[in-house]
């Protein structure tokens, strides 16, 4: 009944069910608070005030705006290391509905994800309320930050497809995955910058694909400089290969996953 | 083709995602034994279907059995792990009531989750949103969030919403039960409307024999994953009855093997005998018997005897049934009727045996009041009966000539058909408009003792004679009714009479049937 569609089929057929479910996931967030859907806001900005004084009065360190270049950091990591997370359980928390409807499960870890993106943009937008603030000066390359979106949405796309899969039959994946993300959180350099630091085994850290995206979205955001298209193109490549690796695995594997208790 | 679904050996197997965990190590070990069933759980086992386009399939089965799973196959949202399954149809539904209901958010937003899984475009939901809202009687708890609903008003919903449905096939969980009474009703009307109008296929899980009554066609039996029954409506649900009384086992119905092709015919009958014997089918309903010919009204003795040619016009009366009745009285022309029709089984009782006979040349015919109303033959002889003991001489030639001759003439002219012999009797109690239980006066007991006595001896004279007659005995006649279709003379039974006696006309055909 089912024939294999491909990946963009499947998105395509999906759409607005998945728009409309990444929205929902975000009302939910809120449901019920008196301020609701105003804490989508409030929320990150919280966040940044408490980092931006925490950095500035208690992490003092010679990288200018450095309040921002945190922000700019953990913003970029919050959307990455959440869809990993939310990943781990994406299918297996929606068990009952797929028992009960017909639909690739791939849609899943996709509207997680589509609800994370509205967030960063809520964030981004914030940050650059703050950039106003400070004073740093905002130029057009800010536009740029949309591609390095596009292969950072990628990139999580890929894992958390792969990861999902995976969370289907390990539910302790995600403890795994946990402490995993935070040793690659402090190895990321969000609250330390390669200039200031020093390792023999820097190489390997600088072929991280979430520090070449921070470091874009930094460039493009703080520094006024376009980012290096060519590392974004390979990071956009690879994560292809990895939502079609995820993908199939999903699509071979599905009929599995409603079967197990 | 006429079938849309086919499946072929399903297995299913519901597997536990953790195979191994420190827990399961340890407990081994220790020697602690491990419960398989945490493990595997085979919820199907080796079933083969076919659903058919336009049929009403029931499911049934105790808790456990594998009715959901088997829907959830049927629908292509589960796959099995063996087997094969063919699918010829557009469109196909399970009716999943609440889908994807998430408790924060207000019943419209709901109604959208719900509708997008259900395979609806967000135009689709807006434009039946109220009627859906109409439907679920919420009123303005429609735009509060859900976890305010009670469990009946979640139901409610989700059943508007999925009521919407028209695909080719629907697949129909248990849904009939949910809600109040009020509602209970009216979920079950709109089925019933859309099982009729639409002319979908439907599979349906229900605990609910009357609803299977009703509304199937077929159904299925299914007992811890495997198929045990099969077949017709009457016939599983028989079985079915049967297994909960106590009488049957599983395992016995395994054996027998009630799992039917879905080629079953329809069994038609033939009545040689009175209209207590046809009511049998008008009031246990039955889409598998049909009853092609019926007469009444005719005499063992008249039965055997030569025809009399005569014309229907020649008959003086007014209402036409009774003027061909008594014109087949005559000209004994539902012999050849019977005979050339395709009913399988006719069915005799006696309990219209009219004792006065004329006699004209060498013919008998029954002298019923239409007939000597009718005026049609002005000169015979009225045949007296004579009371001797407990035997009754017509011409001082015994009644066991007529009935040699009847049983032989049985014999030769229904050579393939197969004789069900109803064992009908007169009974000396009625139910009044006034639903009092009233004996008749004592004369009239007298007679009705006496009638009975010779029923009696007929039906024990009939089944000695025909070997492999079908016998229905009627155990307890229950009062007669004033339901009765003829409603007037207040010697037939009430409905539950004619309901056992249909149920053993059923038993026992089933076994033919093999």
């Amino acid at each position: 009944m089912q024939k294999k569609k491909n990946i963009l089929q499947n998105l395509w057929k999906n759409q607005e069910y998945i728009l409309y479910y990444a929205k929902i996931i975000l009302k939910t967030r809120v449901a019920g608070s008196y301020l609701g859907f105003l804490w989508l806001w409030i929320d990150p900005l919280m966040f940044m005030l408490i980092y931006s004084f925490v950095v500035m009065f208690i992490f003092k360190s010679k990288i200018e705006h450095f309040n921002v270049f945190v922000l700019i950091g953990i913003t970029a990591w919050n959307f990455f290391s959440r869809a990993m997370l939310m990943a781990t359980t994406s299918i297996v928390r929606n068990k009952s509905i797929f028992q009960q409807v017909y639909f690739h499960k791939f849609v899943y870890p996709t509207l997680y994800l589509v609800s994370y993106i509205y967030e960063f943009f809520i964030s981004l937008s914030l940050i650059l309320i703050v950039m106003l603030f400070e004073g740093i000066p905002i130029t057009w390359h800010v536009i740029e930050v949309i591609p390095i979106l596009i292969t950072m949405a990628l990139f999580t796309y890929g894992c958390s497809l792969i990861i999902s899969h995976i969370g289907v039959y390990l539910f302790d994946l995600r403890n795994i995955l946990d402490f995993t993300l935070k040793f690659i959180f402090y190895l990321t350099p969000i609250m330390w910058s390669f200039e200031n630091v020093s390792f023999s085994f820097a190489w390997i850290l600088k072929l991280n694909p979430m520090q070449i995206i921070i470091g874009s979205f930094r460039s493009c955001l703080l520094y006024g400089k376009s980012p290096i298209y060519f590392y974004l193109l390979v990071i956009s490549c690879f994560s292809c290969i990895l939502i079609e690796v995820g993908y199939e695995l999903i699509s071979r594997k599905e009929d599995e996953y409603a079967r197990m208790i | 083709m006429d079938d849309l679904i086919k499946i072929k050996n399903i297995s299913l197997r519901y597997q536990s995602a953790q195979m191994l965990s420190v827990k399961k190590i340890c407990r081994k070990l220790f020697g602690k034994e491990e419960s398989s069933i945490l493990n595997r759980y085979e919820a199907l086992q080796n079933i083969s279907l076919t659903i058919q386009k336009g049929k009403v399939y029931g499911v049934i089965g105790n808790n456990g059995a594998g009715k959901s799973t088997l829907l959830r196959v049927l629908s292509g949202v589960m796959s099995p792990n063996q087997g094969n399954i063919e699918r010829n149809y557009k469109t196909i539904n399970l009716l999943a009531l609440g889908v994807g209901f998430s408790s924060e958010l207000t019943g419209m937003e709901n109604i959208y989750l719900n509708g997008m899984l259900l395979g609806f475009t967000k135009k689709q939901i807006s434009a039946v949103k109220d009627e859906i809202i109409e439907y679920s009687e919420l009123g303005e708890f429609i735009n509060k969030p859900m976890k305010t609903y009670s469990s009946g008003m979640i139901s409610r919903l989700g059943f508007s919403i999925a009521i919407h449905l028209k695909p080719e096939v629907l697949l129909i969980d248990e849904v009939l039960s949910v809600g109040d009474t009020k509602f209970q009703l009216k979920s079950s009307k709109s089925i019933k409307n859309i099982i009729k109008n639409e002319n979908i296929t439907v599979v349906m899980v229900t605990h609910s024999m009357s609803v299977i009554k009703e509304l199937c066609d077929y159904v299925i039996w299914l007992d811890k994953g495997e198929l045990i029954a099969q077949g017709n409506c009457e016939e599983i649900v028989n079985l079915y009855e049967t297994y909960n009384q106590g009488k049957i086992s599983i395992s016995e119905l395994k054996e027998k093997k009630y799992i039917k092709s879905e080629k079953n015919k329809q069994i038609f009958i033939s009545i040689l005998g009175s209209c207590v014997s046809r009511d049998i089918f008008e009031f246990a309903d039955s889409k598998r018997f049909q009853i092609e010919h019926y007469f009444a009204r005719t005499s063992v003795v008249s039965s055997v005897s030569k025809p009399i040619e005569l014309k229907e016009e020649e008959i003086k009366l007014s209402s036409p049934f009774q003027r061909r009745m008594v014109l087949t009285d005559l000209n004994k022309s539902y012999w050849k009727t019977i005979r050339d029709g395709i009913s399988e089984y006719v069915m005799i009782d006696f309990i219209d045996e009219r004792y006065e006979t004329g006699k004209l040349f060498d013919s008998y015919f029954t002298l019923s009041k239409e007939f000597k109303e009718s005026e049609c033959i002005k000169e015979y002889k009225i045949i007296n009966k004579v009371k001797k003991k407990d035997e009754y001489f017509i011409e001082e030639i015994s009644l066991n000539v007529y009935l040699e001759e009847f049983i032989e003439r049985v014999k030769s002219m229904f050579k393939e058909k197969k004789i069900i012999l109803h064992k009908a009797k007169l009974v000396d109690y009625y139910i009044s408009n006034q639903r009092e239980i009233k004996k008749f006066s004592a004369s009239h007991c007298e007679y009705i003792k006496k009638t009975n006595l010779l029923l009696d001896y007929m039906y024990s004279y009939v089944e000695s004679k025909l070997e492999n007659c079908i016998c229905l005995e009627c155990t307890e006649p229950y009062f007669a009714d004033e339901k009765h279709k003829w409603g007037l003379s207040p010697m037939h039974y009430e409905e539950k009479y004619y309901i056992s006696v249909f149920n053993s006309l059923y038993n026992n055909l089933l076994k033919i049937e093999e």
